[in-house]
C-alpha cells in the first residue's frame, strides 16, 4: 500500500524546554506567510501548522514531503533567524501514518503535558480554519482533520480521558457541582481579598454563580474585590451574619488563626437547617476548623485535599491511554483504508485509459478490413463492455486485498507492469 | 389485568418506573440518574422475560376495569416511592463520597445532592398521589362488589404507609428539612413498607388472592 504523503515537523514540550519553544513559535501573521510559502514556492498540495505554547507542528502534504520538509527548515532558520530548526534533536519529523497517529495523539490531548486537556482540541480547530481560509488545505489535509475530529469525539465519549478536573482552582468548582445542580443559582462568600481568593471566585463566576461576597478585614479592599467582581462586600464583623445566606464559602486569608471556627458554623449549620454549604480552605495557615466538617449538610475541602482530587484524576487519566490509543489506532486504519480507495480509485482510472487507448488503436487498425460504416457502433458497445468487466475484475480483486497492504501492493504494482502503466504521471 | 401472573406483574413494574421517572423528571435541566433507573428498569424487564407464562383470568374481578385501574395505580404509586427511595440511597452514597472525599467513578457517575433531593421529593409526591388514586378507587370497588373488609391487613398497611407518608412529606415541607433527613426517611418509610407488606403477604391470606 502507498505511504501516505503527509509529512510533520514539530517540536513540543516533549523534546524541547520552554525557552527553545518560544523561539521557534509561529505568530498568526508567521502562520499565514509560512503557509503561502509552502503551498507557492515549495509547491505543497496541502499544509496545516499548529503553534501553542507548548507545540510548532507544520503538516505538509505532498508526494515529496520529506523534501518539501528539508527547504521549509531552511526557510524557517531564516524567517525566524535562529538555527534552532535544524537542530534535530529539538525536532521531530514524521511521515505517513506515524504523522496522522501523532496529530491524533495531539488533538485529544495524549500527547498534552496535562493529560487530556481540551483546549488544544480547540487551538487545532482554529489552525485548520486558517489554512482552510487561505485555500492551503487538500483532500489529504481535509480528511485527515475531519478524522481527528471524530477521534476527539469517540475518546471523549467513549474513555475517561477527558473526565475529572486536573487544575485545582476548576477542582473547587467541579465539587460544586456534586453538590449543586445549578451554580447560577447559587450565592457565593469570598473570605479575603488576595489573588488566591479573587482566582477561585472569578472561576466560579465564569461557571454561572452570579450572586457574590467578598469579606475582608480591610474593608476598601474587600469593596475592590467586589466590584471587579460585580459582588457586594461587607466588613469582617459581619461574617457570622452572612455566612448563612451563602450556598459556597472560599476562604483565602493572611490570619494565623482560624477565621470559620466550628461554633459559627454549628450555628450557620442549624440557622440553614443543614441545607448544603460547600467550603473551600485555600488558605495557609488554613482559615477554616477542619473539624467542621463532621456537621450535617456542610462540606469542607482544603488546599490538600483539591491537591489529592487532582492527582487521583490525573492517574484515571493515565488508565485511559491504552483505551485512547486503541481508538487512535482504528482510526489510523481507517485513514490508511481511505487513502488506498482514494489512489485505489485513481489507478483504476488510469487502467481504464490505457485499455481505452489499446481498444482504440485496435479499432483503428481493423478498420480498412471493416466494411464503410459498418458495424461501428456495435464494435465500440462490444470493445467497452469487454473493457469494463476487465476492469471490474481488477477493482474487486485491488478491493478484497485492501486490507492486506502487502498483497495490495504486489497487485497495483502488477497491474502497472503488465499494462505498462505510469503511476508517476 | 397487568398483573395476572409474575411476568405481567413485572413488566407493568418496569413501565410504572419508567412512567414515574418521566414524571420527576419534566422540566429538570439534568439527567443525571437516567442510567441507574433504566438499568433498573431493564432487570425488572429481565426478570419479567423469565417469567413468561400465560394464565387465563378465572377471577370476574380481574377482568374489571376500575379494579384494573386501582390495581395499576396503586402499584405505580408504590414505584413512586420506591424510586424515591432509590433517590435517596443515591443522595446518601454520594452525601457520603462528598464527606469522606470518594472521589472515584460512583462519586463522577452520580448526579449532584440538590438534583437527588428533587428527585426524590417529586417521585414521593407522584408515590402519593397515585397511591391515594389506586387507595381511593379499591375501596370504591370493595363497595360496589360488596366485599368490604376492614381487617384485610394488606388495606390497613397500604392506608397506614401512605397517611404516613403525607404527614411525614408534609412535616418536612413545614420544617425544611435538610435532603439527608429527607433521604433517611424515605429510604426508611420504604424498608418499613417492604419488610412490612413481605411479612404480610406470607402471614395473611387476604382477599387480595385472586388464584
Amino acid at each position: 500500500m502507498d505511504q501516505i504523503p503527509l509529512g510533520l515537523l514539530g517540536i513540543s514540550h516533549k523534546t524541547a524546554p520552554v525557552e527553545v519553544r518560544e523561539k521557534v513559535a509561529l505568530s498568526d501573521t508567521e502562520q499565514r506567510e509560512a503557509l503561502g510559502h509552502i503551498i507557492n514556492t515549495l509547491s505543497a498540495d496541502g499544509c496545516m501548522m499548529l503553534s501553542t505554547c507548548n507545540r510548532t507542528e507544520i503538516y505538509v502534504s505532498a508526494d515529496d514531503h520529506e523534501e518539501i520538509i528539508e527547504k521549509l527548515k531552511g526557510w524557517l532558520v531564516s524567517l525566524k533567524q535562529t538555527d534552532l530548526y535544524s537542530d534535530s534533536d529539538l525536532f521531530y519529523n514524521l511521515n505517513g501514518q506515524s504523522a496522522a497517529e501523532h496529530f491524533f495523539k495531539v488533538i485529544t490531548g495524549i500527547d498534552s503535558q496535562i493529560i487530556g486537556e481540551q483546549q488544544i482540541a480547540g487551538q487545532v480547530k482554529d489552525s485548520y480554519d486558517i489554512a482552510h481560509q487561505l485555500q492551503g488545505t487538500d483532500a489529504i489535509i481535509n480528511k485527515l482533520f475531519n478524522f481527528a475530529m471524530q477521534v476527539k469525539k469517540k475518546v471523549h465519549n467513549e474513555t475517561f480521558l477527558t473526565d475529572g478536573t486536573v487544575s485545582i482552582s476548576f477542582a473547587g468548582v467541579e465539587l460544586a457541582r456534586k453538590i449543586f445542580s445549578d451554580l447560577d443559582k447559587k450565592s457565593i462568600l469570598v473570605v479575603g481579598a488576595g489573588k488566591t481568593a479573587e482566582l477561585a471566585a472569578f472561576h466560579f463566576q465564569e461557571n454561572g454563580v452570579k450572586n457574590i461576597r467578598v469579606v475582608n478585614r480591610t474593608y476598601q479592599r474587600a469593596q475592590e474585590l467586589a466590584e471587579k467582581l460585580s459582588g457586594t462586600a461587607s466588613p469582617m464583623e459581619d461574617l457570622p451574619n452572612v455566612l448563612a445566606e451563602a450556598d459556597i464559602v472560599i476562604s483565602a486569608t493572611s490570619s494565623e488563626n482560624f477565621v470559620i471556627s466550628n461554633d459559627i458554623m454549628k450555628r450557620v449549620a442549624h440557622q440553614r437547617r443543614h441545607q448544603p454549604i460547600f467550603l473551600i480552605d485555600l488558605a495557609i495557615p488554613r482559615d477554616i476548623d477542619p473539624a467542621i466538617n463532621e456537621i450535617g449538610g456542610i462540606f469542607l475541602y482544603n488546599l490538600d485535599d483539591l491537591e489529592e482530587i487532582v492527582k487521583q484524576n490525573l492517574e484515571k487519566r493515565k488508565k485511559e491511554i491504552p483505551k485512547s490509543m486503541k481508538i487512535i489506532e482504528d482510526f489510523v486504519d481507517e485513514f490508511n483504508k481511505w487513502y488506498s480507495l482514494n489512489s485505489m480509485n485513481s489507478i483504476v482510472g488510469k487502467l481504464k485509459k490505457r485499455l481505452d487507448t489499446i481498444r482504440l488503436n485496435e479499432i483503428e487498425r481493423l478498420k480498412s478490413k471493416l466494411p464503410q460504416n459498418g458495424y461501428r457502433q456495435e464494435i465500440d458497445v462490444l470493445t467497452e463492455s469487454i473493457i469494463n468487466k476487465v476492469v471490474r475484475q481488477h477493482v474487486k480483486s485491488l478491493k478484497n486485498s485492501i486490507h492486506d497492504p502487502e498483497k495490495y501492493q504486489k497487485q497495483v504494482e502488477l497491474i502497472l507492469s503488465i499494462y505498462e502503466i505510469d503511476n508517476d504521471k | 389485568m397487568p398483573f395476572s401472573t409474575a411476568h405481567d406483574a413485572f413488566s407493568f413494574i418496569a413501565f410504572s418506573v419508567l412512567f414515574v421517572y418521566m414524571i420527576s423528571e419534566l422540566g429538570m435541566q439534568h439527567r443525571g440518574a437516567g442510567l441507574f433507573i433504566l438499568s433498573f428498569a431493564f432487570v425488572l424487564e429481565l426478570v419479567s422475560a423469565l417469567h413468561m407464562s400465560w394464565q387465563t383470568e378465572t377471577n370476574e374481578l380481574l377482568s374489571n376495569k376500575t379494579f384494573a385501574l386501582h390495581a395499576s395505580m396503586a402499584v405505580t404509586g408504590y414505584t413512586g416511592l420506591l424510586l424515591a427511595a432509590i433517590y435517596s440511597l443515591m443522595y446518601i452514597i454520594q452525601n457520603n463520597n462528598l464527606k469522606k472525599r470518594n472521589i472515584g467513578t460512583v462519586f463522577q457517575q452520580l448526579p449532584s445532592l440538590t438534583y437527588l433531593e428533587k428527585m426524590s421529593r417529586r417521585s414521593v409526591v407522584t408515590g402519593i398521589i397515585l397511591l391515594g388514586i389506586g387507595i381511593m378507587l379499591g375501596h370504591y370497588q370493595m363497595m360496589i362488589i360488596d366485599e368490604y373488609q376492614y381487617r384485610d391487613m394488606k388495606v390497613i398497611l397500604t392506608d397506614v404507609v401512605w397517611i404516613l407518608y403525607i404527614i411525614v412529606y408534609l412535616l418536612a415541607m413545614k420544617n425544611k428539612w435538610s435532603g439527608e433527613k429527607m433521604a433517611w426517611w424515605s429510604l426508611f418509610g420504604f424498608l418499613i413498607l417492604i419488610v412490612g407488606g413481605g411479612l404480610l403477604i406470607y402471614m395473611s391470606n387476604s382477599f387480595h388472592k385472586f388464584y
